[in-house]
């Protein structure tokens, strides 16, 4: 179990209870978190459950592979700290991991 | 056994409880060649969730979104290996599944983790930021195609538009020669229709291997600024892919560009046809437009889909046994009242998502592309067209199989 906190572009934030193994997409998606589209479902193929990883838990989650880098590069409004939440697992040690959502996953 | 020979089993297999027999031939069924969405619809109120269809060789068939959704979540026990030309094949199943040199769909024949290095490749040109690219081309051409029928006062929306726009931007963006246009056409349409014969379908594959092999071929002597240049320098697993992948990429293009537009557009396009009143509500406000579209995507399936069962295995309380062919029937999943509370209605704005483009790993890699194509259309068609109808002298024709399709939708206007 980890706290996820989910902050829309316009600054609502949404409190979710991720469990282990899930995916922060699914976490989300689970809590119904409005921002996170996810339409492939979870096999970073469609770019529409970007978000951006607090800066502080950056460096303690493994980085991005090939696959999820180049869908990073399909996504709307990336930034540096830009991922695709379907491919980050939730562990214990993401207690407390703030994701921000981008103004729009498809425009 | 080819999908759509039209054979009826003898005999069921014992693993299959009678109560699960429904009997539907998804090439044939006439009620399906009557009005195929409505059909889509009396499979939810009449079959089981998931059905024995002794037709077609004998396959289960799946209606529910929910069971579909789970199936093509999970890969590893519903494989999409043995999909090669636009059939299954017995021989191609199994441990030849990787080693076979036949004409495999790219990356629609893969399952993950291959499927993921094959499709890599695709999302980037034809990713939603790459697609709008497109947008000002896609206008000049749909004015250009109502421009040839507005005076006339009727068309043939196939003929005249549907398989023309998305024929036409579809062979611009592969690189293809858009002169041959009615050939391609034809040569897609008896791809994949349900009843040609298996000898037909083999020598239909050849011509449209031999006419891509020719595209492949210059671009391997001169890279343009098309899709087949940019996947011959595409990473697979640290290589170029070989003669033999771009053959299976360009196949799966080839169908997948020339078949289902046509036909969302034509199914989309009757509906409004049919209902003065949503047409006249867009035509006032054309930001409706997209919510329009995506629930008459919901409504007007096109594709369905196999998966082969890899082991043993209950789902959603039916036993299937390995080897058993699943039927993921997409446009019924969207008339599936669970997921869609009056599922025949147009309503604005449902919030679940439809399976039109499927779920998972294969979900429709050119979905971006069909979106904006629908969009412009509708856009232009709306503002130039005034209020359409249906011929009432001719009944539009409808065709079965993988694909739910319309050969003939004769429209007029005044």
């Amino acid at each position: 179990m980890a706290k996820i906190k989910f902050i829309e572009a316009d600054g609502k934030e949404h409190q979710v209870e991720a469990q282990e193994g899930q995916s922060v997409m699914q976490a989300a998606m689970s809590n119904l978190v409005p921002g996170i589209v996810a339409e492939c479902g979870g096999f970073a193929n469609c770019a529409t459950c970007h978000g951006y990883v607090d800066e502080a838990w950056q460096s303690k989650i493994p980085p991005p592979d090939a696959a999820e880098e180049g869908m990073i590069a399909c996504a709307f409004h990336v930034q540096p700290n830009s991922r695709l939440t379907c491919q980050i697992k939730v562990t214990p040690a993401l207690d407390g991991l703030v994701v921000r959502l981008p103004v729009s996953q498809t425009e | 056994m080819s999908a759509f020979s039209g054979q009826k089993l003898d005999k069921i297999p014992a693993h299959v409880p009678p109560e699960l027999v429904y009997e539907y031939d998804n090439a044939r069924d006439p009620r399906l060649l009557e009005d195929p969405h409505a059909r889509m619809r009396s499979l939810i109120l009449e079959a089981p969730p998931i059905f024995f269809t002794p037709y077609n060789g004998g396959n289960w068939v799946v209606t529910r979104k929910k069971a579909i959704v789970d199936i093509t979540m999970n890969p590893e026990v519903y494989s999409n290996a043995f999909l090669v030309s636009g059939h299954q094949s017995e021989e191609h199943s199994g441990e030849h599944k990787d080693s076979q040199p036949g004409l495999m769909m790219l990356p629609i024949s893969a399952d993950p983790p291959r499927h993921t290095a094959y499709r890599t490749p695709l999302n980037q040109p034809l990713s939603a930021k790459s697609v709008a690219g497109l947008e000002t081309a896609i206008r000049t051409m749909t004015n250009e195609l109502i421009d040839k029928v507005l005076a006339a006062g009727r068309c043939d929306f196939l003929s005249d538009i549907a398989e023309p726009l998305p024929v036409t931007l579809f062979m611009k963006l592969a690189g293809m020669p858009t002169n041959r246009l009615a050939e391609f056409r034809e040569l897609a349409t008896q791809a994949t229709s349900a009843t040609v014969d298996h000898a037909s379908r083999e020598a239909t594959f050849k011509r449209i291997a031999g006419i891509l092999a020719e595209t492949i071929k210059a671009r391997q002597e001169k890279r343009e600024d098309d899709l087949i240049s940019h996947l011959l320098d595409a990473n697979i697993d640290g290589r170029n892919p070989t003669f033999q992948e771009m053959l299976g990429y360009s196949i799966a293009l080839f169908l997948g560009g020339l078949e289902t537009v046509v036909n969302a557009l034509s199914f989309g396009v009757r509906h409004l046809a049919r209902d003065q009143e949503l047409q006249a509500r867009l035509r006032a406000d054309p930001s409706l437009l997209p919510g329009a579209i995506e629930e008459l995507l919901r409504l007007y399936g096109i594709a369905s889909t196999v998966r082969r069962v890899m082991r043993d295995e209950v789902c959603h309380g039916v036993q299937f046994k390995q080897g058993d062919t699943v039927s993921l029937l997409l446009p019924a999943a969207n008339y599936d009242d669970e997921a869609f509370p009056n599922p025949e209605q147009f309503i604005l704005g449902r919030k679940e998502q439809h399976q039109t483009f499927n779920t998972g790993p294969h979900r429709c890699v050119g979905l971006n592309l069909a979106r904006l194509e629908m969009k412009v259309f509708y856009q232009e068609w709306l503002k130039r067209v005034p209020p359409f109808r249906l011929d009432p002298e001719k009944k539009p024709q409808f065709v079965g199989g993988f694909n739910l399709a319309i050969s003939s939708l004769p429209l007029v206007w005044s």
